[in-house]
C-alpha cells in the first residue's frame, strides 16, 4: 500500500458514513467539520467548545474535517502500511509525502490525523476523547490547521492579543508563565476586546491577527487576582494538576473579536509594584519572547522560525511591566494604541 | 600563509541566526537551546558568518575595539571554543575566504566575547516517540 491508496482508502470510507455538520470561519477559511455518527456529545463539545466563536452558516468550505472517535463511532480505518519508527519524534508519520499529505499520530491523547491537500478533506480520528488529557481541549484542530494554513501565507503563534472595538490591537506574548493570560484577563473590565490568549493565527502580508480559540487559562493560584472567573472554570475536578479553563464564548460572547490589525507587541512582565508602565524593548527581546516558545510548541523548522521573526521585527515592540492594579493594564494598553492613531 | 585553524558557522536547517542591532541571537531547534551573543561577540559571529578567517577576526577586533592590555589572541580562542563546544561552528580545512574589513569606525570598549545560552525551549522539544504497537490492529498502544 502507499499513502495515496491509504488516504483515497480512508476517505472513501468516510463517504458512506453519516455526520452531522458544524461550519466555522477559521482566519478566512471556511471549515466543515463533520462529526462520524453515531458520535457522544462528549466528542462535539471536546472539538467544538474552544471554536464555538467561530461558528459561521452553512457554506461551501474550504476543508473538510471529519472527526471520529473509536470508542463510539462504528468507523474502522484500514490497518497502518508504515513502519511507526519512521517517524520525526513528535508523531509525524514520514511515510506520507508531506507535499500532499499531513499524517500525525500524537501518543498523548492517541488521536490519528490525516490531510489530503488535494481533496482538502482531512480526519481527526481519536481513540476515546474521556481518555485526554483536559488541556488538549482548548486547542483542537491546532496541528491540522496550522499544517493547512501555512501554505497559504498564515503563521501560528504562541501569543494573545486584545484591541479596541475599531479594530486595532496589540500582541501579548512571553513564555508561559510571562503573564499573558493575567495581562488578557484583566482587560475584562475595560474597553478592550478579547481575541486569545495562547495561541492565535497571523497573515504577515496584513499583519492582521485572527482568533483561534476562546480559552482563557490561568493557574490555580492565579484565580486569587480574578475572583469573579473562579466559579467559570469549565474543568474545577483536573485544576489541581492542570491550568484552570474559563470559556470566553460561555460567558462573555461580547468581549470576543476575530480579527484585529496588529499595531504593536507587548511583552508582559510582573513587577510586583502597584503600578503598570510600558517600556521600549529592543527586537532581540521581541524575538525571544515570541519565537522560542512558538517554534517548540509547534515542533517546527528553521524556516519557520524565520518567518515568525520576519513578522514581528517590524512591530513596535515594549516591556508591559505589569503592576498589582490590573485597571492600570487596560489603560496602558488604551493610551498606547490611541497614540498610535 | 596563516598557520592559524579555520572556522566557519555550522550550516543545518535546525541551525538558525538572526542579526539584530546590538545583538545576534542563534537557536539550536534540535537541542532545544539558543544562545545570545552580544558586544565583541557579535562582531566575532558576523565575521565567521562572512567567512573571516582568524586572523582578519583580530584585525577586526583591533580596528573596531580598544584593545590595549588585552591578549586578544586568548579572549578570540576561549571564545571560540565555546562556539565549538556548542557545535555553532566548525573547523575547516580552506579560509572561506569573501571578508573584507569594514572601513574604521569609532573605537568601542572592548568586553571579552561571550556565550549565554538559554534553554527555557528545551522542555517544549522533548521527543515523544512512538514504542509499542497493538500487533492485531497495528496502531500505538499506551506505554
Amino acid at each position: 500500500m502507499t499513502d495515496q491508496t491509504y488516504c483515497a482508502r480512508v476517505f472513501d470510507a468516510l463517504a458512506g458514513q453519516l455526520y452531522e455538520s458544524y461550519w466555522f470561519l477559521v482566519t478566512e477559511k471556511v471549515v466543515e467539520v463533520r462529526f462520524v455518527m453515531p458520535c457522544t456529545t462528549a466528542v462535539t463539545a471536546f472539538y467544538s467548545k474552544a471554536i464555538q466563536h467561530l461558528a459561521c452558516l452553512p457554506q461551501p468550505a474550504d476543508l473538510i474535517i471529519w472527526v471520529a472517535e473509536k470508542a463510539s463511532s462504528d468507523l474502522t480505518l484500514p490497518r497502518p502500511f508504515w513502519d511507526w519508527t519512521n517517524s520525526n519524534g513528535y508523531g509525524r508519520i514520514l511515510a506520507f509525502d508531506e507535499v500532499l499529505y499531513y499524517a500525525n499520530y500524537d501518543i498523548t491523547s492517541h488521536t490519528f490525523t490525516l490531510l489530503d491537500r488535494a481533496s482538502n478533506q482531512a480526519l481527526v480520528w481519536t481513540r476515546n476523547v474521556t481518555e485526554q488529557p483536559e488541556w488538549t481541549r482548548s486547542f483542537p484542530f491546532r496541528s491540522l490547521w496550522f499544517d493547512w494554513l501555512r501554505p497559504q501565507g498564515f503563521l501560528f503563534i504562541h501569543a494573545g492579543a486584545v484591541g479596541l472595538p475599531d479594530g486595532r490591537g496589540v500582541l501579548l506574548t512571553g513564555r508561559g508563565g510571562s503573564g499573558k493570560s493575567t495581562s488578557t484577563l484583566a482587560c475584562l473590565d475595560s474597553s478592550l476586546l478579547y481575541a486569545g490568549d495562547d495561541f492565535l493565527a497571523v497573515h504577515p502580508a496584513t499583519q492582521r491577527v485572527y482568533s483561534l480559540y476562546n480559552v482563557a487559562k490561568l493557574e490555580a493560584g492565579q484565580f486569587a487576582r480574578f475572583p469573579q472567573l473562579q466559579p467559570l472554570v469549565y474543568n474545577k475536578a483536573t485544576m489541581l494538576t492542570e491550568k484552570g479553563q474559563v470559556f470566553m464564548a460561555d460567558h462573555f460572547p461580547e468581549k470576543i473579536i476575530n480579527t484585529l490589525h496588529i499595531e504593536a507587541m507587548l511583552l508582559p512582565r510582573f513587577t510586583g509594584q502597584p503600578d503598570t508602565t510600558l517600556r521600549v524593548a529592543t527586537t532581540a527581546d521581541g524575538w525571544r519572547a515570541l519565537v522560542p516558545s512558538t517554534v517548540g510548541l509547534l515542533h517546527s523548522t528553521g524556516d519557520y522560525a524565520h518567518a515568525v521573526a520576519d513578522f514581528a521585527r517590524p512591530l513596535p515592540t515594549f516591556w508591559l511591566e505589569t503592576g498589582t492594579d490590573l485597571a492600570q493594564i487596560p489603560a496602558r494598553i488604551i493610551n498606547l494604541l490611541q497614540a498610535s492613531l | 600563509m596563516s598557520s592559524l585553524p579555520v572556522y566557519s558557522v555550522r550550516h543545518s536547517s535546525a541551525l538558525i541566526s538572526e542579526y539584530f542591532d546590538d545583538e545576534v541571537l542563534v537557536a539550536n531547534l534540535l537541542e532545544g537551546l539558543y544562545y545570545s551573543l552580544r558586544f565583541t561577540a557579535t562582531d566575532v559571529w558576523k565575521a565567521l558568518d562572512s567567512g573571516a578567517t582568524m586572523h582578519q577576526i583580530e584585525s577586526l577586533i583591533h580596528q573596531q575595539y580598544y584593545t590595549e592590555g588585552v591578549d586578544v589572541p586568548a579572549s578570540l580562542n576561549n571564545f571560540i571554543q565555546q562556539l565549538q563546544t556548542h557545535q555553532l561552528i566548525v573547523e575547516t580545512a580552506t579560509a572561506p575566504g569573501a571578508f573584507i574589513l569594514p572601513p574604521a569606525t569609532p573605537k568601542k570598549p572592548f568586553v571579552e566575547p561571550d556565550l549565554t545560552v538559554h534553554d527555557d525551549m528545551q522542555d517544549l522539544l522533548a521527543l515523544d516517540p512512538i514504542h509499542d504497537v497493538d500487533g492485531e490492529e497495528g496502531w500505538p498502544v499506551r506505554k
